[in-house]
Protein backbone atom coordinates (compact mmCIF):
# COMPACT_ATOMS: atom_id res chain seq x y z
CA UNK A 1 0.00 0.00 0.00
CA UNK A 2 2.55 2.73 1.05
CA UNK A 3 4.73 1.72 -1.74
CA UNK A 4 2.29 2.26 -3.98
CA UNK A 5 0.98 5.49 -2.61
CA UNK A 6 3.61 7.52 -1.45
CA UNK A 7 1.15 10.36 -0.42
CA UNK A 8 -0.42 7.36 2.31
CA UNK A 9 3.30 7.57 3.71
CA UNK A 10 3.42 11.45 3.47
CA UNK A 11 0.26 11.50 5.54
CA UNK A 12 1.32 8.83 8.37
CA UNK A 13 4.64 10.60 8.52
CA UNK A 14 2.80 13.39 9.56
CA UNK A 15 1.05 12.20 12.16
CA UNK A 16 3.94 10.35 13.68
CA UNK A 17 5.51 13.44 13.20
CA UNK A 18 2.86 15.16 15.61
CA UNK A 19 3.49 12.10 17.99
CA UNK A 20 7.33 12.66 18.39
CA UNK A 21 6.77 16.56 19.19
CA UNK A 22 4.06 15.74 21.75
CA UNK A 23 6.75 13.15 23.26
CA UNK A 24 9.05 15.72 23.36
CA UNK A 25 7.42 18.37 25.17
CA UNK A 26 6.26 16.14 27.42
CA UNK A 27 9.65 14.91 27.42
CA UNK A 28 10.98 18.29 28.07
CA UNK A 29 9.29 19.22 31.12
CA UNK A 30 9.73 16.35 32.73
CA UNK A 31 12.62 15.75 35.32
CA UNK A 32 14.59 13.63 32.94
CA UNK A 33 15.07 15.09 29.44
CA UNK A 34 17.06 13.59 26.57
CA UNK A 35 18.18 15.32 24.06
CA UNK A 36 17.29 11.79 21.48
CA UNK A 37 13.86 12.24 22.08
CA UNK A 38 14.31 16.76 21.40
CA UNK A 39 16.30 15.78 18.17
CA UNK A 40 14.25 13.04 17.15
CA UNK A 41 10.94 15.10 17.08
CA UNK A 42 12.84 17.93 15.34
CA UNK A 43 14.39 15.31 12.74
CA UNK A 44 11.40 13.89 11.88
CA UNK A 45 9.71 17.39 11.73
CA UNK A 46 12.47 18.37 9.02
CA UNK A 47 11.83 15.37 7.08
CA UNK A 48 8.28 15.99 6.81
CA UNK A 49 8.79 19.71 5.61
CA UNK A 50 11.20 18.15 3.29
CA UNK A 51 8.94 15.52 1.68
CA UNK A 52 5.88 18.41 1.66
CA UNK A 53 8.16 20.62 -0.31
CA UNK A 54 8.99 18.09 -2.61
CA UNK A 55 5.00 16.75 -3.13
CA UNK A 56 4.53 20.92 -3.66
CA UNK A 57 7.39 21.29 -6.46
CA UNK A 58 7.43 17.75 -8.33
CA UNK A 59 3.44 17.62 -8.35
CA UNK A 60 2.11 14.45 -9.91
CA UNK A 61 5.76 13.46 -10.25
CA UNK A 62 6.06 12.81 -6.43
CA UNK A 63 3.91 9.73 -6.46
CA UNK A 64 5.90 8.11 -9.22
CA UNK A 65 9.19 8.52 -6.86
CA UNK A 66 9.27 5.06 -5.80
CA UNK A 67 9.01 3.47 -9.21
CA UNK A 68 11.78 5.50 -10.89
CA UNK A 69 15.10 4.32 -11.75
CA UNK A 70 16.51 7.24 -11.52
CA UNK A 71 15.69 7.80 -8.08
CA UNK A 72 16.18 4.57 -6.96
CA UNK A 73 19.82 5.12 -8.20
CA UNK A 74 19.74 8.62 -6.73
CA UNK A 75 18.88 7.23 -3.18
CA UNK A 76 21.16 3.73 -3.53
CA UNK A 77 24.39 6.81 -3.53
CA UNK A 78 22.95 9.19 -0.81
CA UNK A 79 22.69 5.82 1.06
CA UNK A 80 26.13 4.84 0.32
CA UNK A 81 27.44 8.24 1.47
CA UNK A 82 25.63 8.01 4.74
CA UNK A 83 26.28 5.10 5.78
CA UNK A 84 30.04 6.22 5.20
CA UNK A 85 30.09 9.08 7.26
CA UNK A 86 27.92 7.02 10.13
CA UNK A 87 30.47 4.30 9.97
CA UNK A 88 33.45 6.82 10.12
CA UNK A 89 32.01 8.94 12.66
CA UNK A 90 30.78 6.50 15.21
CA UNK A 91 34.67 4.83 15.21
CA UNK A 92 35.71 8.17 15.61
CA UNK A 93 33.75 8.51 18.72
CA UNK A 94 34.68 5.13 20.28
CA UNK A 95 38.43 6.03 19.67
CA UNK A 96 37.77 9.66 21.38
CA UNK A 97 35.74 8.02 24.80
CA UNK A 98 38.64 5.49 24.86
CA UNK A 99 40.35 8.70 26.13
CA UNK A 100 40.48 9.42 29.97
CA UNK A 101 40.56 13.80 29.43
CA UNK A 102 37.30 13.22 27.21
CA UNK A 103 35.21 12.93 29.98
CA UNK A 104 32.93 15.59 28.88
CA UNK A 105 31.50 13.54 26.20
CA UNK A 106 30.56 10.62 28.40
CA UNK A 107 28.79 13.00 30.36
CA UNK A 108 26.75 14.38 27.79
CA UNK A 109 26.83 11.41 25.38
CA UNK A 110 23.17 11.35 24.31
CA UNK A 111 24.02 15.46 22.90
CA UNK A 112 26.91 14.08 20.91
CA UNK A 113 24.63 11.19 19.37
CA UNK A 114 21.91 13.30 18.78
CA UNK A 115 24.21 15.91 16.92
CA UNK A 116 25.48 12.87 14.89
CA UNK A 117 22.56 11.73 13.77
CA UNK A 118 21.26 15.31 12.80
CA UNK A 119 24.41 16.05 10.52
CA UNK A 120 24.04 12.79 9.28
CA UNK A 121 20.25 13.13 8.26
CA UNK A 122 21.11 16.59 7.06
CA UNK A 123 24.57 15.37 4.76
CA UNK A 124 22.07 12.82 3.66
CA UNK A 125 18.90 15.27 2.58
CA UNK A 126 21.20 17.63 1.40
CA UNK A 127 23.55 14.97 -1.20
CA UNK A 128 19.85 13.52 -2.06
CA UNK A 129 18.00 16.87 -3.19
CA UNK A 130 21.68 17.61 -4.98
CA UNK A 131 21.79 14.78 -6.86
CA UNK A 132 17.89 14.67 -7.74
CA UNK A 133 17.53 18.37 -8.98
CA UNK A 134 21.17 18.33 -10.11
CA UNK A 135 19.68 17.86 -14.22
CA UNK B 1 33.54 5.22 -22.48
CA UNK B 2 30.92 6.10 -25.11
CA UNK B 3 28.38 7.86 -23.88
CA UNK B 4 24.98 6.99 -25.11
CA UNK B 5 23.16 9.95 -27.02
CA UNK B 6 19.12 10.03 -27.47
CA UNK B 7 16.48 11.72 -29.60
CA UNK B 8 14.45 11.84 -26.95
CA UNK B 9 13.50 15.75 -26.77
CA UNK B 10 13.31 15.63 -30.64
CA UNK B 11 10.50 12.97 -30.34
CA UNK B 12 8.66 14.43 -27.67
CA UNK B 13 8.55 18.01 -29.22
CA UNK B 14 7.11 16.04 -32.42
CA UNK B 15 4.32 14.66 -30.48
CA UNK B 16 3.71 17.97 -28.27
CA UNK B 17 4.16 16.68 -25.38
CA UNK B 18 5.38 18.20 -21.88
CA UNK B 19 8.00 16.25 -19.86
CA UNK B 20 5.52 15.60 -17.34
CA UNK B 21 2.97 14.14 -19.46
CA UNK B 22 6.00 11.92 -21.34
CA UNK B 23 7.04 10.98 -17.68
CA UNK B 24 3.26 10.36 -16.65
CA UNK B 25 3.15 8.25 -20.05
CA UNK B 26 6.36 5.95 -19.08
CA UNK B 27 5.69 6.37 -15.48
CA UNK B 28 8.81 8.13 -14.24
CA UNK B 29 9.42 11.35 -12.75
CA UNK B 30 10.13 14.64 -15.11
CA UNK B 31 13.33 15.04 -13.51
CA UNK B 32 14.11 11.68 -15.28
CA UNK B 33 12.46 12.85 -18.23
CA UNK B 34 15.20 16.09 -18.32
CA UNK B 35 18.02 14.08 -16.75
CA UNK B 36 17.95 11.68 -20.01
CA UNK B 37 17.41 14.62 -22.28
CA UNK B 38 20.15 16.76 -21.26
CA UNK B 39 22.21 13.55 -21.04
CA UNK B 40 22.66 13.17 -17.47
CA UNK B 41 21.56 10.04 -16.99
CA UNK B 42 21.94 7.02 -19.23
CA UNK B 43 18.43 4.97 -19.04
CA UNK B 44 17.99 1.09 -18.12
CA UNK B 45 17.61 -1.33 -20.68
CA UNK B 46 13.88 -2.21 -19.35
CA UNK B 47 13.28 2.10 -20.03
CA UNK B 48 15.02 2.69 -23.16
CA UNK B 49 12.44 -0.44 -24.74
CA UNK B 50 9.88 1.66 -23.43
CA UNK B 51 10.46 4.93 -24.55
CA UNK B 52 11.21 3.30 -27.97
CA UNK B 53 7.78 1.66 -28.12
CA UNK B 54 5.80 4.94 -27.12
CA UNK B 55 7.17 6.37 -29.89
CA UNK B 56 7.06 3.67 -32.13
CA UNK B 57 10.62 3.92 -33.14
CA UNK B 58 13.65 1.43 -32.99
CA UNK B 59 15.40 1.67 -29.92
CA UNK B 60 18.50 2.06 -32.04
CA UNK B 61 17.00 5.38 -33.68
CA UNK B 62 16.18 6.70 -30.31
CA UNK B 63 19.75 5.84 -28.29
CA UNK B 64 23.37 5.92 -30.45
CA UNK B 65 26.65 5.57 -28.96
CA UNK B 66 27.72 9.23 -29.39
CA UNK B 67 31.02 7.92 -30.36
CA UNK B 68 29.86 5.51 -33.14
CA UNK B 69 27.40 8.15 -34.26
CA UNK B 70 30.57 10.52 -34.90
CA UNK B 71 32.72 8.01 -36.63
CA UNK B 72 29.42 7.33 -38.72
CA UNK B 73 29.69 11.27 -39.66
CA UNK B 74 33.49 11.10 -40.40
Amino acid sequence: MLKSNPLTLLKLWGVLTVIAITIAVVNFLSDHFYFMILSTAILMTFIFIYQWISYRIDGSSYTKGFDDERLCQVSFYTLRNSSLYFFVSIWLLAIVLSFPSFEFLKEHISAVLAMIVVLGMLIHAVSFTWRKYRV
Amino acid sequence: MAGVGNKLRYFRRLRDLTQEELGDALGVTRHTILALENRKYEPSIALALKIAAFFSVPVEVMFFLEDARRDDEC
